[in-house]
């Protein structure tokens, strides 16, 4: 654990599960392991774990490669990445949810061509 | 609102502009669409921060991205005229010819805002919001000021919530 009173500049990795209370400023990548950003701690940095839970304040992107949980008292600011992605209620997010992870950013739609097997949307216009 | 996602079943991955405050039932119900949600509470944006170019501002951080879907809830009956105009124009780049929206028109305006979450395909869930001025356009108005999409349909369930489908032009 990462206490409440250490401040940290630079990228943290490791093999083994970590909580962070604390301050921190960098990269932070658990890729096997689990993440918990703790209701006191404040992170500028983006994430990377097979697990991550936020109670406190994350400012950066968060990758989960399993999940990433975001409890009532998280407060995020930046995309998270997982194949699941739990907000509760009251947890505070802006910036994006990407639970496709593995396909690369969408930067062009397919052709309206393309599109024809598609159900037409209904025409009806309202007085 | 289940007509919204009409369509979207087979695609590999949706993009979804959820307009307002993240919430995890919404989240919950994208999740099986594999999507990708941006959360953009557009209801911070002052008329004068509109006029300034405030909405060109937000939607310059998605540069490239076109939504599939647009959740703007209630918040297209709570702009001014020229608000919604600027949205208009500053949503247009992030629009393609299948992009489909779906907006609120309450038939008992109140200043008491909204905010929703999907529950299901036909299941909104209501809870309080910060107040916000209620402004009801009259359709031929809307679509005036609102140039960047056409409602194709609408659905007036029986809380008196007018529930209306748009595409992009």
């Amino acid at each position: 654990m990462i206490g409440a009173t250490i401040n940290i500049k630079g990228d943290i990795t490791g093999e083994e599960n970590l909580t962070i209370e604390g301050n921190v400023e960098g990269q932070v990548r658990l890729p096997k392991h689990e993440l918990t950003i703790g209701a006191s701690g404040s992170v500028s940095a983006d994430l990377n774990a097979k697990v991550v839970h936020i109670d406190g304040t994350v400012t950066g992107d968060i990758t989960g490669t399993d999940s990433v949980v975001v409890s009532k008292t998280g407060r995020v600011q930046g995309n998270i990445v997982a194949p699941r992605v739990s907000l509760e209620d009251g947890a505070q997010f802006k910036g994006s949810i990407d639970m496709n992870p593995g396909t690369q950013q969408v930067e062009s739609k397919p052709q309206d061509a393309q599109l024809d097997n598609r159900q037409p949307a209904k025409t009806e216009a309202v007085a | 609102m289940p007509r919204v996602f009409d369509g979207f079943e087979d695609h590999d991955c949706i993009h979804v502009l959820d307009v307002g405050d993240a919430a995890s039932s919404t989240v919950e119900f994208l999740a099986p669409y594999r999507c990708k949600v941006f959360v953009m509470d557009l209801a911070d944006v002052s008329a004068a921060d509109a006029a300034a170019g405030a909405y060109v501002d937000l939607f310059n951080d998605y540069e490239g991205v076109l939504f599939d879907v647009i959740l703007f809830w209630d918040l297209l009956h709570r702009l001014d005229g020229d608000s919604l105009a600027a949205l208009s124009d500053a949503l247009r780049p992030c629009l393609y010819s299948q992009t489909k929206v779906h907006s609120i028109c309450h038939y008992a305006p109140s200043e008491a805002r909204e905010a929703y979450r999907i529950n299901g395909r036909d299941q909104l869930q209501v809870t309080n919001a910060k107040p916000m001025a209620y402004r009801p356009w009259s359709q031929a108005a809307f679509s005036r000021e609102f140039d960047c999409m056409r409602i194709v349909d609408d659905t007036l369930t029986p809380n008196g919530r007018l529930e209306l489908l748009l595409q992009a032009d």
